[in-house]
């Protein structure tokens, strides 16, 4: 996984709540862990719905996003939870259908 | 697998039994028939009513006890946990503060309709054991949140009025056989400030802070913006139960004045925030939460000028209460029931590794359109029904009302039946 401080420019910081989002080496990374309820939300819906986005996101936080599967759902995206080494909540999001 | 057994594995042990929250929905629905139906039933109490047990006073506490109290238990012990980013200790506490809910509440109302005192007593002991052990479920979580957010700070404020009021409301219960208070109805006024502005009001107020912007997909308010709200808001209170203690129409008047800045200045904040927000099309629960915002300053703009006396000697404080109960309170209460009810259905439907069902599948749109419909007419004509004293427009009002409570219901039991046919289906 490729990390990195500043945001993608295509995804300035004030437009998700202050979320780092970079493009890795596989696809396009949110972390959403410092941020308090409900940006994690927002962040990642606002990141789903921008038409650059692609079809596949690696989301990072600090503890489970249990509000944003049925909207992730309602929009054509699944999660998937991935292994982690220092405990944070890693999901690999990816888009199903064009909802 | 994508979308397979996995998915939710990790949410769902953060959940509470779904079971928890609908129980008090559930209730909460059931309530809001009877306080339709029990307004209609009370229209003549209802059209002159000046304070004092019966009738009007038992449709009121069907309202803010049977529906708004047991809808902010079923919600607030599932969303704030995840707010505060602290899980709920036990589920048993929550089963037995409903069963509390559940029968003091109908013993409660039944004692004020029948100027019943020892039901009454029964009621409020049994009312008020439940609310001060849902203040302590949510305060422990509160106190072990991480970081101190606005709604931390809402909420915390919030239920220390709902201390207040709870001890005020059971003393007020008792006085009708004691009369040791010198003047009940100052502090029949101090309980309802604490009810509707205090407890409902800033939990409202907080809430909005994280359900606005998860609605709208929008940025969430500034700390600025929070501090200041809660500022207003708590000189307003303050100034009404000073206006209360000291019979001051000059305070009760400076309240209802800042009140008004601060709700006007909540709506803007909110209106701004949608029309930043990347959802546009936020459907009929939208209808219900804008009315909700317009109501809020209609009423207190009209309680002041009540207060200044422009009205004459006997200003209808009923009305009053009605667009702040009902056209405020209650409308935002179901509005945002309406988004959450199938939200936290949806978490609960992946269970056995199925892929959780749709929001949009989960939701019954019938209902709730008749719901709105019936909700904004009942509301329309009750209301100029209490303003004109005509009892007949009461009651039409109250059973258009009954009809939307109807509807609301069958939203719900909705809800669960999609979502068993999701977990039945193959």
């Amino acid at each position: 996984m490729t990390t990195c401080t500043e945001n993608d420019p295509e995804f300035p910081s004030d437009d998700f709540m202050g979320a780092r989002i970079w493009r890795g080496s596989d696809c396009l990374h949110i972390d959403v862990s410092t941020l308090h309820a409900p940006d994690p939300f927002v962040a990642t819906m606002r990141l789903i719905l921008h038409p650059a986005v692609g079809d596949q996101i690696i989301f990072h936080n600090d503890r489970d996003p249990v509000h944003l599967y049925p909207e992730l759902l309602e929009k054509g995206w699944i999660a998937e939870p991935m292994p982690s080494e220092d405990g944070s909540f890693i999901l690999n999001l990816i888009r199903v259908t064009n909802s | 697998m994508i979308g397979g057994p996995s998915f939710l594995s990790g949410a769902e042990s953060r959940l509470l039994p779904m079971s928890i929250p609908f129980r008090f929905f559930a209730a909460a629905g059931v309530f809001h028939i009877l306080f339709w139906l029990s307004l209609a039933l009370s229209a003549a109490d209802i059209a002159g009513f000046q304070g004092g047990s019966g009738p009007a006073l038992a449709t009121i506490h069907l309202l803010t006890l049977g529906v708004m109290v047991m809808t902010v238990i079923g919600a607030s012990v599932q969303l704030l946990p995840v707010a505060t980013r602290r899980p709920v200790l036990a589920i048993w506490p929550l089963k037995v503060l409903f069963l509390l809910m559940l029968c003091g509440v109908p013993i409660l109302v039944s004692g004020m309709a029948l100027h019943h005192s020892l039901l009454m007593k029964a009621g409020s002991t049994i009312v008020t054991i439940a609310i001060i052990g849902y203040l302590i479920y949510i305060g422990e979580n509160l106190l072990r949140s991480k970081g101190y957010q606005a709604i931390s700070k809402y909420t915390g404020v919030a239920l220390l009025c709902l201390f207040g009021l709870s001890v005020i409301g059971y003393l007020l219960i008792v006085n009708y056989s004691s009369g040791f208070f010198a003047d009940h109805a100052t502090f029949a006024e101090i309980h309802f400030i604490l009810a509707l502005f205090g407890f409902m009001g800033l939990l409202a107020f907080g809430f909005s802070f994280i359900l606005i912007p998860m609605f709208a997909l929008s940025a969430s308010p500034t700390d600025r913006f929070t501090i200041l709200l809660l500022v207003l808001s708590l000189i307003a209170i303050s100034c009404g139960i000073a206006g209360a203690l000291y019979n001051s129409p000059e305070l009760t008047m400076i309240a209802l004045i800042i009140g008004t800045g601060a709700a006007l200045y909540y709506a803007g904040s909110m209106i701004k925030l949608m029309k930043g927000g990347m959802r546009k099309r936020l459907g009929i629960s939208f209808v219900l939460i804008r009315f909700s915002w317009a109501m809020l300053p209609v009423g207190l703009i009209l309680g002041a000028v009540f207060a200044s006396g422009l009205t004459g000697n006997s200003p209808d404080w009923t009305l009053f209460g009605f667009i702040i109960l009902v056209g405020w309170l209650l409308s935002l209460l179901l509005g945002i029931m309406q988004r959450i009810v199938p939200f936290l259905s949806s978490m609960h439907s992946s269970t056995n590794g199925k892929r959780p069902a749709l929001l949009s599948f989960l939701t019954p749109e019938r209902p709730l359109q008749i719901h709105a419909g019936c909700h904004l007419t009942a509301f329309a004509i009750t209301g100029a029904g209490i303003a004109l004293g005509m009892e007949i427009l009461i009651k039409v009002g109250a059973l258009i009302g009954v009809v939307g409570a109807v509807a609301f219901l069958i939203f719900i039991r909705g809800v669960v039946q999609r979502l068993n046919e999701h977990l039945i289906k193959d």
